[in-house]
């Protein structure tokens, strides 16, 4: 069969989206595609703005188990609370004109399977760690176990694996719990080699919701520097070696969200007007838009067959790229809004895509929002009066908008004008473009007790002195041969590190860019950083240090950026990699070892 | 219509081979571009590829088909393939593989590997693995480790058995 040889691009341009190759399975299904030239369309949605923006509910708590693995004994006490989740294979609908689709989702046990979204349940903890009540130690136990369960189906065909891997990104974690991509042939000492999920057993993740340098700081007698970092917007996804992408496209990704805890007797007492304990009604803390008006939005593009079933090309090694747009699973839903404020917490859990959202009525006209968070949790101060966040994948971007000043009956729109046709990168800004979320001003302005104070988390910078006793590492990132290298060496072996940083040693990593034409978010597990540079310069104030932490950093064409961080109480292999799933399973990725 | 295009290859024997009837339909296979003139990536990539042979043991051309696809058919017809494989030890199940550069290319497009700019000494060094009977796809550089290659396919060869 011959086809012209047009990129997807092209075709857009002269606005000729064909078929592609679709094989055509029992009853017109499709079965699978699989093809170059890669062009399709997903059914028209005609009906807009007729579903409500799901909201999946946090999952409940389970009796304890007895066989946790020994390794979290010291985290494990009567406050942990024990959860448990399988990944099953289930019929969702994305919108009522795209049918029914089956998707990998992660599903509470405990819950009525009936409740089950297409997203994961929405984790909602607090922060430690506290101060053992006799003796004012620390204590470290707490926190939370999730029991993973992989009941995928037997003889699943089509694309992504049924095996698995769950990580907690942006969680400050046991390596043994934070989901490495694939079983370790030789392990480090003391560190267990099985860590895929296969189908019909389960995997035990310790989650002790402390942060970062509750161990190596106490034990150093330095205060916690970053104290404070923790409560923020992270998720949950499938990590799995060569198969993270259609993991997670077919569904496999859930939010977790960390807040404060005021009421706690914390070991090192944060200034109490700077918590986030998602209550705005208590006014010990900062008081920002609480629920049910503090609402998590991820972000998700699909594409899906006549019959509803998830489409993906196993061919594109740019990146995925849908047509349609799901927000927390749903594509174009609603929101009723009161007149007051609301905290959005953006996550891209895209592929492949890239997003740039405005706030803008029908006809285009923007409005403004309020920056406070990224990854690591709210900024030093808000950034005000933007008119558009960027959102890479991976990145976590929380805005406050205000809908008092608008009328009873105005409907406003989240709209998505970065225009992306491939996997390599967006193809840049348009005047309008794709809205995604309708939301619709009902009644008179209401009593709002939030706030958004002009002073957030203030945290300070990295000195000189910090920077100066760096160890200082480069990573080139580069394409040769159509495969992704890393300093020139071939990424992607994870059997080895390309390095080993110290436990509490102080690490700056230049990140480096050198391929052209292409995005890269790099996604660094185990720690926030600090962003110090980018090309050459002070970053841009939603990623500098002395405003903002962060996990995944964006690096366009040609560009460096360093970034500080302090590997923190936990040893082990982890990894870092592009978030661009499909270039993170093209093996862009390389494994960094911690030791003690 | 078929998944992948069914272009007609020739394998080092010299025997006519369609791309998907003949030689992926059912099958477990990792798919490799080079050329026997290559002296850039290919000899290194080459002699790994030996080692997943090995690899693979008594699974080789059982389980998994070692499929090496050269992109300058013009040099490598098949005596020059055979003399290839024979010189690097390749066992029963390991075919290379030579056609019309039209259809090399076309099935370089399909598999997402073909970004050379039409320069053959930048050819793809990726390995393209799968299991056509369960429509499962992912790629590995073919330098990754051999033992991690020859884990990854097998695990797809098991899902045939089970």
């Amino acid at each position: 069969m011959h086809r012209p040889r047009f990129s997807r691009r092209d075709l857009i341009k002269m606005g000729l989206m064909g078929t592609g190759y679709i094989v055509l399975g029992p009853e017109g299904r499709v079965a699978r595609i699989e093809a170059d030239g890669f062009d399709f369309q997903s059914p028209a949605i005609r009906r807009p703005w007729i579903q409500d923006l799901p909201l999946p509910a946090a999952p409940l708590e389970g009796p304890p188990f007895a066989d946790c693995p020994p390794e979290y004994a010291r985290f494990i006490d009567a406050d942990t609370q024990f959860f448990q989740i399988e990944a099953v294979e289930r019929e969702v609908s994305f919108h009522p004109d795209l049918g029914t689709t089956a998707i990998w989702g992660y599903r509470d046990m405990n819950a009525d399977p009936a409740a089950a979204s297409v997203l994961g349940p929405t984790f909602k903890q607090r922060f430690g760690p506290y101060a053992d009540a006799l003796t004012g130690k620390p204590k470290c136990a707490g926190g939370l176990v999730v029991r993973h369960h992989n009941n995928l189906p037997a003889n699943h065909s089509g694309f992504g694996e049924t095996r698995l891997t769950v990580h907690f990104h942006g969680g400050h974690v046991q390596a043994q719990a934070d989901g490495f991509p694939e079983d370790l042939v030789s392990p480090p000492a003391g560190f267990p080699n099985k860590l895929v999920i296969e189908r019909g057993t389960h995997y035990d993740y310790c989650y002790p919701m402390l942060d970062p340098g509750f161990d190596t700081d106490v034990a150093a007698g330095v205060d916690h520097v970053d104290l404070g970092e923790t409560p923020s917007t992270l998720w949950y996804h499938d990590h799995l070696l060569d198969f993270t992408g259609p993991n997670a496209y077919r569904g496999l990704a859930g939010f977790f969200l960390a807040f404060d805890d005021p009421n706690a007797n914390l070991i090192l007492p944060h200034p109490k007007s700077a918590l986030d304990a998602g209550d705005e009604t208590d006014d010990r803390t900062l008081q920002l838009p609480s629920e049910p008006f503090d609402i998590p939005l991820v972000l998700q593009d699909k594409l899906f067959a006549r019959d509803g079933s998830l489409v993906f090309n196993s061919f594109d090694h740019d990146g995925f790229i849908g047509d349609r747009i799901a927000v927390n699973g749903a594509v174009q839903p609603k929101l009723r809004v009161q007149r007051r404020k609301y905290r959005f917490r953006f996550l891209n859990g895209s592929n492949a895509r890239i997003y740039q959202i405005f706030l803008a009525n029908g006809s285009g006209v923007k409005y403004p929002m309020t920056q406070i968070a990224t990854e690591a949790g709210l900024m030093a101060e808000p950034i005000r009066n933007i008119s558009s966040v960027l959102v890479y994948m991976a990145e976590r971007v929380e805005v406050v908008i205000d809908f008092t000043p608008f009328p009873h009956g105005t409907e406003l729109f989240f709209e998505n004008r970065l225009q992306q046709t491939e996997g390599r990168e967006p193809d840049g800004l348009t005047s309008r473009g794709p809205q995604i979320l309708k939301f619709i001003v009902e009644g008179d302005p209401v009593e709002d007790p939030s706030l958004v104070p002009d002073k957030l988390r203030p945290f300070d910078k990295i000195t000189d002195a910090e920077k100066a006793s760096a160890v200082r590492r480069t990573f080139e990132f580069e394409r040769s041969h159509g495969a992704w290298v890393i300093n020139g060496e071939l990424a992607g072996q994870l059997t080895r590190p390309v390095a080993r940083a110290r436990l509490d040693r102080p690490e700056i990593w230049r990140l480096i860019n050198k391929s052209g034409g292409w995005w890269h978010p790099i996604h660094i597990h185990s720690e926030f950083h600090r962003v110090l540079s980018r090309n050459g310069r002070l970053p841009p104030l939603d990623e500098r240090d002395g405003m903002a932490k962060k996990d995944t950093i964006l690096l366009r064409d040609n560009e460096s950026v360093e970034i500080y961080f302090k590997f923190r109480d936990h040893a082990g292999p982890w990894v870092f990699h592009c978030h661009n799933m499909e270039h993170e399973d093209m093996a862009m990725m390389a494994r960094f070892d911690v030791i003690p | 219509m078929t998944p992948f295009p069914n272009v007609l290859l020739r394998t080092q024997s010299g025997a006519a081979v369609r791309f998907y009837d003949d030689v992926l339909k059912g099958r477990v296979v990792t798919i490799n571009f080079f050329f026997t003139t290559c002296t850039t990536i290919c000899p290194r990539t080459t002699a790994n590829l030996v080692k997943v042979q090995d690899a693979l043991g008594a699974s080789l051309g059982r389980d998994v088909m070692m499929i090496s696809i050269t992109v300058d058919p013009n040099t490598d017809t098949p005596p020059v393939l055979e003399r290839y494989a024979r010189a690097h030890g390749a066992r029963p199940g390991w075919f290379f593989l030579t056609g019309s550069q039209k259809d090399i290319d076309q099935v370089r497009r399909h598999l997402g590997v073909n970004r050379d700019g039409g320069d053959k000494t930048q050819h793809t060094g990726m390995l393209s693995y799968g299991n056509e009977a369960t429509g499962q796809w992912a790629a590995t550089p073919a330098m990754a480790d051999p033992a991690q290659i020859a884990r990854s396919v097998l695990r797809l060869a098991r899902r045939n058995a089970s």
